[in-house]
């Protein structure tokens, strides 16, 4: 594995990948994230991955050269770990204009019709990367490049939770009402993250997210049943 | 229970953190400057994750419906409890009924108050600290009702010495970050020359620093951040990531604070001038 191991503050250390968004590096990363959580539970507190680094926070107690040449040594091994399967999971949207802000503008821009571009949109399975920015952001790879948007040269102060934008050449969920200065092309009723359910975030890197388009009519009535608690996510096996 | 008069700039309650949630996108928070916070905490007797209330360049206004023993440590604010001044840096016993404010600091920009028992307020994924999403209230409002715990475990108090933060050095230690090494010579010079003085758009999230100018460099892939983080935009503003601090972020990293930097840092105010030493 290409990996260089430094420390990153006195308290945590870098791995870092060479900078490029491929499945292999990520799938890497997943192996090497899940050998460390299993090799150093007594001096980790935490890590964080990105599409090609992992961040390992320590215990302030923890000696950083010994991690450091430990690490090194680690990563020179052949994690083989068994990672958990990934899952599909099925983010039902609605593309109607009434929540894509931005649809008509994305579909002008890129010589699309909106039939067309929901189409582009819906038919890719995305894999997450990992999550960061806000609280259960997932950073998806795999978005068709006739979509790939500039963003908005003013961002929106207020982008409602649920929404799914395009900024470049990314796609996401906002998980929160947050300023946001992607192009918004549909709403999800799905709570990505909340901090009172058994678990607060729904995705996790690894998973993979397909959009389902549906109608205002089907969005209300999801919203309805996840409001009286009898939604039943769709979740597939990868 | 303590009920909120005034809720002061930017109140809130903090502890150590919230650890384990990092690679969900929760940020860590808990306390700007854990050296003033800890001596708090210590102070009384309480262990040093107890929650406190974080204050910030001007004071709450507080009525104590019942006697309490408290410590407040941090910036220089002047304490009053119904009028009558009372000392930093050590007990403080608060009278039944008694109304706690203070004047702006002389010096540093965060103060701590701690109470014997700490604050009965919601956990939520293992931190009672207050963030934006992830508590219900993100910062304390006027009339606000905050309960006192119960000391459930009392330590003895801890006689420390009064060891506030010095006020007066501008110097924040850093070590190079991830993407220093991509730096031209003539931004090196001037981040290891310049002096800097802190914006005013600062808040618990990062620190703002302008005074580099505009400087070209390619963008780096999304990455992970902590706080202490120093993040070079292109306009030239130096972000220095605080406790709020996002989880991930693509901008480079050029150095990353010293823990008791960063607890200095917390207590800089706008316009006030530091500089950066490289340690190594």
């Amino acid at each position: 594995m290409n990996v260089t191991v430094r420390p990153f503050g006195a308290h945590a250390i870098l791995l870092d990948w060479p900078a490029a968004i491929d499945e292999s590096t990520h799938q890497e990363i997943l192996a090497v994230n899940a050998a460390i959580q299993t090799a150093y539970t007594e001096v980790l507190v935490e890590t964080v991955i990105t599409y090609h680094a992992i961040a390992v926070y320590l215990k302030e107690t923890a000696s950083l050269a010994q991690c450091v040449s430990q690490l090194e040594n680690f990563v020179r091994k052949n994690h083989s770990v068994p990672v958990a399967k990934g899952r599909v999971v099925i983010i039902p949207v609605c593309y109607d204009a009434c929540f894509a802000l931005d649809i008509a503008d994305v579909a002008a821009k890129s010589n699309l019709t909106n039939e067309t571009l929901i189409n582009l949109h819906a038919a890719p399975l995305y894999p997450i990367y990992f999550l960061g920015f806000l609280p259960g952001f997932p950073y998806l790879g795999g978005l068709d490049k006739r979509l790939h948007t500039p963003r908005q040269e003013t961002p929106r102060l207020q982008i409602a939770a649920g929404s799914i934008g395009i900024g470049g050449s990314q796609t996401g969920i906002y998980p929160s009402n947050s300023p946001g200065g992607w192009n918004i092309i549909g709403k999800t009723p799905i709570k990505l993250f909340d901090v009172n359910g058994d678990l607060p975030n729904l995705l996790k890197a690894g998973d993979c997210i397909k959009f389902r388009s549906i109608s205002v009519l089907e969005f209300d009535k999801i919203t309805q049943e996840i409001h009286n608690g009898s939604y039943q996510l769709k979740i597939n096996e990868l | 229970m303590i009920r909120v008069l005034k809720s002061g700039l930017w109140s809130s309650i903090q502890d150590n953190g919230r650890f384990g949630y990092r690679s969900i996108g929760v940020p860590v928070s808990g306390v700007m400057d854990a050296h003033s916070a800890a001596l708090a905490n210590k102070l009384i007797g309480n262990p040093v994750n107890t929650a406190i209330i974080e204050f910030t360049a001007m004071g709450p206004e507080l009525f104590f419906e019942k006697s309490a023993v408290i410590a407040i440590t941090g910036a220089e604010f002047k304490v009053m409890m119904n009028g009558a001044e009372k000392p930093l840096n050590t007990l403080i016993y608060i009278e039944t009924g008694a109304i706690l404010n203070f004047t702006a600091p002389k010096k540093g920009w965060r103060g701590y108050l701690a109470i014997q028992g700490g604050f009965d307020s919601d956990v939520v994924l293992g931190s009672k600290s207050m963030y934006q999403g992830i508590t219900n209230k993100s910062r304390i409002e006027k009339d606000d009702i905050i309960k006192v715990g119960a000391p459930s475990e009392i330590l003895k108090t801890e006689i420390v010495p009064s060891n506030p933060l010095n006020f007066e050095s501008k110097n924040i230690e850093v070590y190079m970050g991830p993407e220093y090494g991509i730096l031209d010579a003539e931004i090196k010079e001037k981040l290891d020359k310049n002096t800097f003085s802190i914006h005013q758009n600062s808040n618990r999230m990062a620190t703002q620093i302008n005074g580099l100018g505009e400087v070209q460099f390619d963008a780096i892939l999304t990455a992970p951040v902590q706080p202490g983080t120093v993040q070079l935009t292109p306009s030239g503003t130096l972000l220095i990531l605080m406790s709020d601090a996002q989880t991930t972020g693509g901008y480079p990293r050029i150095f990353q604070l010293t823990k008791h930097s960063l607890n200095s840092l917390a207590q800089k105010r706008p316009n006030e001038q530091i500089v950066f030493k490289i340690v190594r």
